[in-house]
C-alpha cells in the first residue's frame, strides 16, 4: 500500500519534471515569436501532462490536444470574436486550407503567421505524444538529449540566452533520471530495506547533482568559439532559415510586409537587396506608407491595386508634393539581386517607373508599387522629382487647409491609446505657433538623449500594451520603428496629420558608374542597399507643400532638403549634393558630402533596420526566370551532409537489427556444400551473436562460449554447431565426413529463432521494468 | 562395429563402474583414467580419510590385472618392494622372489611416509620400466601403472618427494571433500556391505593395451600443438616461477590431452582438453619462487591464470583466405 502511494507520488514528480523540461525548451518561442503568451504555453503543457499522468485513453488525449490548439489559435488570432462562435473557426479553417494549398504547391515559405502558429501548436502536440510514448517506455535519455540539443541550437542561432534554461534542464534531467532509476529498482526490492536504500540512493545522487553543479558552474569556460553563427548561416544563403515575420524577435533586418505587430529585438544582416545608380542626391527609398495605427503596429488597409502603364505618369495616382515645393528632375536605375523581395522602391515623386517586360500596379492607399502577380523585377528605371521644401512656406501651413481625406486618414488614433501619450503630444507642441515648429519639437524630443537607439534586447510589448506607450514611457530604448511610430502618434495626438513610411535608407556609396540612358552615356552615383539599410520614418502633411519627410531616429540624418528662403532654391536644386542644412536640422548628422562628387558613406545608417524581410517565396520558386536556373549547391551540399550524418547515426544505433538481417541473409544464401561454407557461416553466426552482446573472448574455447550462449538463449543448437566446427578445425582433414546441409541449416534456423525469442523476452522485461 | 566406438564405450563403462564405489568424484576418476590410458602414473595427494585408497582400489579392481598394494612405512626397505634373492637350499642357488612392484597395477599407499631410499626404488621402476635387484636388472610388466597416495607434506612423519621425482608422475591430483549430497548418500549406505568387494573387473589387460594404442593415435592439430607450446612457454617465462615445465612435461601434457580427448569420445584434441588436464599435468612440475610462497600462491591457480591469458586457436589456416 505504502509502496503504491510512493510510486504514485514519484510518477507525478516524473511527469512534472518532463513537463518542466518541455516548458523550458518551449519557452524561447514566447520570446522569439509572436506567440508571446507564457501562461498559454504553460497551461497547454500542464493540461497535457496531467492528462497523460492520469493515463487517459488516446482519444481523450488527442481531443484535449486538439482543443488546446484551437484555444491557442483563438487566443492569438481571433481574440476579438467570442470563443464559442463558429465564425472564427470557419475563417481559421479557410486560412489553414488556403495555406495548405500553397504548401502543396511547393510554396512552403509563403505561409502566413496564422499557419505558422498553427503548425507550431500541432508540432508541440506531436512532441507531447512522443513524450507520452517515452514516458511509458522509460526512454528518458533520448528525451533529455533532444531537449538539450534543441536548447543548444536555439541558444546558438537566435539571440535567446539559453544559459539559465540549459542549467535548469540539466538539473531537471538529472533528477528525472534519478527518480526513474529509483522507480525501476524499487520495483524489485520488496523487503524492509526499501526505505533505507531509497534514502541512501537519493542522498548519494543528490550529492552527486550538487557536485556536478558546483563543478560545472565554477569551472572556467571557454569564450565563444563561433561568434556569429547567424551571419555565417546567412552567408550560406539558406534564406529559408531566416524567413518569416512569425519570428517576432530578432528577425534579420530586411523587408517585411507585415507591420501589425511591432517590437522585439533585431539582428543584423548585410545581404544586398539592390543597387541603385542615381543622378541626384539619393533620398530614402520608400516602399510603402501606412495610415492605420492599431496600438500594436501598423495595420494593413484593403489592398486595392491600380494597374499603371509604363508611360503613364504617377502624379495622378500618387501625389507627394504640391506646388509650393520646388523639384528637380532626376533619374535612377535600380538593379535587384536574387535575394531581393518583390518590391519596387522609389524616391522623391516618381514620374515614370518602368520595368522591362513587366506590367506594374500601384496600391493607392499605401503607395506601394509592385509588378503584376508580385513577381520579382530584375531592374527598375525611374524618373522622379527630387523635392526641396521651402521652410517659410512650411511655416505658413495651417490645419484649416488640410483636405478632408488627409484629416480622415492621417489623424487616426486607436481608442486604446493611453492618455499619457496624447497628453505628451499636446504638451510637446503647445506654445509652437506653426506646424513646422511643432513637428520639429516632436522630432527633437525623440532625438534627444532621453531615448537610446539600439536593436538589441528590445522587449516586446505585452499583448495588451500599446507599442508607443511602452517605448515612450517604459523602455526608452528602440530602433527606427519605435521612433517613427512614436513620432507619427505624437503628431496625430497634437492634431497634425502624419503617416508612417518604410523602405530603405540611401545605402552605401560605391563610386561613380557610367550608364547608358536612352542611348546617352551618363555618369551616375552608385549605391548599394542591403537588408541592413531597411528603415522606417515619418511624413507630415503640409498644405501647399505636400508630404514632408522627417527623421525622428537618432543617428540618422534627415534626407529632406529644406530651403530657408525661396531665393536660393535654384542653387540647391541644381546641385543636389550640396543640400542646405537649416538650423532646424543641425542635430541631424550631415549626410551630404564635403566634396561635390563623392557622398560620404553612410556607415552609421547601416545599423538600423525596421523593415523585416519576408521573402516573397513564390519568387524563389521561380527558378526558371530570365537569369537562368539557379541551383544553390551549398545548400544542397549541406543538406546532403546533414542527411548523411543523420543516416550514419541512425544506422549505428539500429545496427543490431539491420546487421543481423544482413548476416542472416548471407547465411541463407550460403550453399553449405563444403566445410569451407560451413566455416564461413559459423563465423557469421559468431558475428550475429556478437551483435546481440554475446562475444567470445580470445581465451575462451569455442565450447565454453557455446555453453554460455546456450545458457542465455534456450536450446543447444549453438553447442551442436560448435561441435561440428570444432571437428572441422581440430580434426584431421581426411577424417571429416561430408557436410550434412539440412541438419546444419535446421540448427541455424532454430538458433536464430531462439535468439529472436530471447530478444523479444528481454524487450518485454525492459518494458515491464519501465512500467 | 566401429572399434573406436567400442573403445569409447569401454571407457565410459569403466568410469561408471568406479563411480558406484566412489560417489561424486567423476572428474578425478576421469583423470586417473587419463593417466592409465596415457601410460603415466598418478599421485593423489590429500588429507587422510577422503577416499584416496578406496578410489585407487576401485579402479584397480575394475581392471582384470595383477594388482599389488604397498603400504609405505618409515621402516620399509627397497628390497621389500622390488623383491629379493633368497638362497634355495634344494637347488643350491639364489632364487629371485619378486616383490610387490612386479605387478601390473600398484597402489603405493602413503608414499611420503617411507624413506627416500625406498621412494627412489619405486620411482626408478616408474621411470625406467625395470628394477635392479642384486645387480640384475629385471623388467617390469608391460602394463605398469602406479597410483600413489600421499598426505600433504605438512603432516608429521613424512618425507617430501624431491621435485625431480615428482616429475615421474603424469598427474598429481587431489580429491577434496565430497558434496553434501554425496556425503549424505555415503551415510545412507548399508553398513555391512562394502561395495568395493562386489566390484568385478571389466577391462582386461589386452583391453588396456588396445585403448592405449588408440589413444596414441588421437589427432592433435598443429594449431593445438602450438597452443600447448604457448602454455608451456608461459610457465617458463612467468615471473613467479623459478623452474618451468621441462620438455618431458610437454610430452606428458600432449599424452594427457590425447587421453582426455579419447575419454571424451573424440579422436582429435580440442583446447578444452588442454584446459581440463593442464593444471594436473603441469602443477607439480613447477618450482615457484619464494615470493610466491609468501603470497600464498599455489601452482594450480598460476596455471589457471596462464590458461586464461593464452589465446585459444579457433581458426583453420586453410580456411582463411
Amino acid at each position: 500500500m505504502r509502496t503504491y502511494r510512493w510510486n504514485g507520488l514519484t510518477n507525478a514528480l516524473v511527469y512534472f519534471l518532463v513537463g518542466f523540461i518541455l516548458w523550458t525548451c518551449a519557452e524561447p518561442v514566447t520570446v522569439l515569436t509572436i506567440l508571446n503568451s507564457r501562461s498559454l504555453l504553460i497551461i497547454f503543457i500542464l493540461v497535457m501532462m496531467a492528462i497523460f499522468y492520469l493515463r487517459c485513453p488516446s482519444w481523450l488525449c488527442m481531443t484535449a490536444c486538439g482543443l488546446m490548439i484551437l484555444y491557442g489559435m483563438h487566443y492569438y488570432f481571433f481574440h476579438d470574436e467570442p470563443l464559442l462562435s463558429l465564425d472564427w473557426l470557419i475563417s481559421l479553417g479557410t486560412a489553414i486550407t488556403s495555406n495548405l494549398g500553397s504548401v502543396l504547391q511547393g510554396k512552403l515559405l509563403a505561409s502566413s503567421d496564422l499557419f505558422s502558429a498553427f503548425l507550431f501548436f500541432v508540432l508541440l502536440g506531436l512532441i507531447m505524444f512522443a513524450i507520452r510514448h517515452w514516458l511509458r517506455s522509460g526512454s528518458f535519455v533520448l528525451f533529455v538529449s533532444f531537449a538539450v540539443l534543441s536548447l543548444a541550437l536555439i541558444d546558438t542561432f537566435t539571440y535567446f540566452d539559453g544559459n539559465r534554461s540549459m542549467v535548469a534542464v540539466i538539473v531537471a534531467a538529472l533528477i528525472l533520471l534519478i527518480v526513474h532509476k529509483w522507480q525501476s529498482f524499487s520495483a524489485f526490492i520488496q523487503d524492509k530495506n526499501t526505505i533505507k536504500k531509497s534514502v541512501s540512493w537519493f542522498a548519494a545522487s543528490g550529492a552527486l547533482i550538487f557536485a556536478i553543479l558546483v563543478v560545472a558552474l565554477s569551472a572556467p569556460k571557454l569564450d565563444t568559439q563561433w561568434s556569429l553563427p547567424s551571419s555565417y548561416l546567412s552567408s550560406l544563403n539558406l534564406d529559408f532559415l531566416q524567413n518569416g515575420s512569425f519570428f517576432s524577435g530578432s528577425q534579420r533586418i530586411g523587408y517585411d510586409e507585415d507591420d501589425t505587430r511591432l517590437g522585439g529585438s533585431l539582428g543584423m544582416d548585410s545581404t544586398p537587396v539592390f543597387t541603385v545608380s542615381v543622378s541626384g542626391k539619393p533620398g530614402y527609398w520608400r516602399v510603402v506608407h501606412k495610415d492605420n495605427y492599431t496600438g500594436q503596429g501598423w495595420g494593413d488597409s484593403n489592398r486595392f491595386f491600380l494597374p499603371i502603364a509604363d508611360t503613364q505618369t504617377f502624379s495622378s495616382t500618387l501625389s507627394l508634393y504640391e506646388n509650393q515645393t520646388r523639384t528637380t528632375r532626376q533619374m535612377a536605375i535600380l538593379r535587384f539581386t536574387n535575394a531581393s523581395p518583390a518590391i519596387l522602391p522609389y524616391t522623391g515623386q516618381p514620374e515614370q517607373v518602368s520595368v522591362p517586360d513587366r506590367r506594374l500596379k500601384i496600391e493607392q492607399a499605401t503607395g506601394q508599387v509592385l509588378t503584376e502577380n508580385e513577381r520579382k523585377a530584375s531592374i527598375e528605371r525611374l524618373t522622379y522629382a527630387e523635392p526641396v521644401f521651402q521652410t517659410a512656406r512650411l511655416r505658413q501651413a495651417t490645419s484649416e487647409a488640410d483636405p478632408e481625406i488627409v484629416r480622415e486618414r492621417n489623424l487616426q488614433l486607436p481608442e486604446t491609446l493611453p492618455d499619457r501619450v496624447r497628453e505628451l503630444g499636446q504638451r510637446l507642441t503647445a506654445g509652437k505657433t506653426n506646424r513646422y515648429d511643432q513637428v520639429k519639437a516632436v522630432v527633437d524630443y525623440l532625438r534627444s538623449s532621453r531615448f537610446r537607439y539600439s536593436t538589441d534586447q528590445i522587449p516586446r510589448p505585452a499583448s495588451n500594451q500599446d507599442y508607443v506607450d511602452q517605448f515612450l514611457f517604459e523602455t526608452r530604448v528602440g530602433y527606427c520603428d519605435n521612433f517613427s511610430t512614436s513620432m507619427v502618434v505624437l503628431l496625430r495626438s497634437a492634431g497634425i496629420p502624419a503617416r508612417w513610411v518604410k523602405g530603405f535608407t540611401s545605402g552605401e556609396y560605391q563610386g561613380q558608374v557610367a550608364e547608358k540612358v536612352n542611348g546617352k552615356t551618363v555618369n551616375l552615383n552608385k549605391y548599394q542597399i542591403t537588408n541592413a539599410n531597411a528603415h522606417s520614418w515619418g511624413e507630415v502633411y503640409f498644405p501647399g507643400s505636400g508630404w514632408v519627410t522627417f527623421e525622428p531616429t537618432p543617428s540618422f540624418s534627415d534626407p529632406s532638403q529644406f530651403a530657408s528662403a525661396s531665393s536660393n532654391n535654384d542653387s540647391t536644386a541644381s546641385n543636389p549634393n550640396q543640400s542646405t542644412n537649416n538650423q532646424e536640422s543641425k542635430k541631424t548628422q550631415q549626410n551630404a558630402p564635403t566634396t561635390k562628387e563623392k557622398p560620404v558613406k553612410q556607415t552609421q545608417q547601416a545599423k538600423d533596420q525596421s523593415v523585416k524581410e519576408k521573402q516573397p517565396n513564390q519568387k524563389k520558386m521561380n527558378v526558371h526566370k530570365a537569369a537562368g536556373v539557379h541551383i544553390n549547391w551549398t545548400f544542397i551540399g549541406w543538406t546532403l551532409l546533414v542527411v548523411c550524418l543523420a543516416g550514419a547515426l541512425a544506422s549505428i544505433f539500429t545496427r543490431k537489427k539491420w546487421l543481423t538481417a544482413f548476416y542472416l541473409r548471407r547465411i541463407q544464401h550460403s550453399e553449405l556444400r563444403s566445410w569451407k561454407d560451413f566455416y564461413d557461416v559459423y563465423h557469421v553466426l559468431l558475428r550475429i551473436l556478437n551483435l546481440h552482446g554475446l562475444k567470445r573472448s580470445d581465451t575462451e574455447t569455442l565450447r565454453e562460449f557455446a555453453e554460455r550462449v546456450c545458457s542465455i538463449i534456450s536450446g543447444n543448437e549453438m553447442f551442436v554447431l560448435t561441435k561440428h566446427y570444432e571437428r572441422l578445425i581440430y580434426e584431421y582433414d581426411t577424417n571429416l565426413p561430408p557436410v550434412n546441409q539440412e541438419h546444419i541449416r535446421k540448427l541455424i534456423n532454430e538458433l536464430t529463432s531462439h535468439l529472436n525469442q530471447q530478444n523479444e523476452y528481454v524487450r518485454k522485461m525492459n518494458k515491464r521494468i519501465a512500467e | 562395429m566401429n572399434p573406436g566406438v567400442e573403445a569409447h564405450q569401454l571407457i565410459s563403462e569403466l568410469i561408471d563402474h568406479v563411480e558406484t564405489v566412489v560417489v561424486g568424484k567423476r572428474k578425478v576418476v576421469k583423470l586417473i583414467t587419463v593417466a592409465l590410458l596415457a601410460g603415466g602414473h598418478v599421485l593423489i595427494e590429500d588429507i587422510p580419510g577422503v577416499g584416496k585408497t578406496v578410489l585407487v582400489r576401485a579402479i584397480a579392481k575394475s581392471i582384470g590385472a595383477d594388482f599389488k598394494r604397498i603400504q609405505f612405512t618409515p621402516d620399509l626397505l627397497p628390497s621389500d618392494i622390488t623383491g629379493l634373492s633368497i638362497y634355495n637350499q634344494k637347488d643350491a642357488c639364489f632364487e629371485f622372489r619378486p616383490g610387490p612392484l612386479m605387478g601390473n597395477i600398484i597402489l603405493a599407499d602413503e608414499i611420503n611416509r617411507t624413506s627416500p631410499k625406498t621412494q627412489s626404488a619405486l620411482l626408478e621402476g616408474m621411470a625406467e620400466g625395470h628394477v635392479t635387484v642384486d645387480g640384475v636388472t629385471r623388467a617390469l610388466p608391460v602394463l605398469f601403472f602406479v597410483m600413489a597416495t600421499q598426505n600433504p607434506v605438512e603432516y608429521e612423519g613424512t618425507y617430501a618427494l624431491p621435485e625431480a621425482q615428482l616429475d615421474r608422475f603424469l598427474l598429481k591430483l587431489s580429491i577434496g571433500y565430497p558434496d553434501r549430497r554425496d556425503e549424505l548418500s555415503l551415510l545412507n549406505r548399508v553398513p555391512d556391505r562394502n561395495p568395493l568387494n562386489e566390484l568385478e573387473p571389466i577391462l582386461s589387460l589386452a583391453d588396456i593395451m588396445y585403448l592405449r594404442h588408440q589413444v596414441a593415435s588421437v589427432y592433435v592439430s598443429d594449431s593445438m600443438k602450438n597452443y600447448l607450446m604457448d602454455l608451456v612457454e608461459a610457465t617458463r617465462t612467468h615471473p613467479m616461477i623459478t623452474l618451468g615445465v621441462s620438455p618431458r612435461g610437454t610430452i606428458a601434457l600432449l599424452r594427457a590431452v590425447q587421453a582426455y580427448a579419447f575419454i571424451e569420445q573424440r579422436d582429435y584434441a580440442i583446447p578444452d582438453d588442454v584446459k581440463a588436464v593442464a593444471p594436473f599435468v603441469l602443477g607439480h612440475r613447477l618450482i615457484l619462487k619464494q615470493e610466491a610462497a609468501y603470497d600464498d600462491v599455489d601452482p594450480l591457480t598460476l596455471i589457471q591464470e596462464m590458461i586464461n591469458t593464452i589465446k585459444v586457436p579457433v581458426l583453420k589456416k586453410e580456411m582463411v583466405k
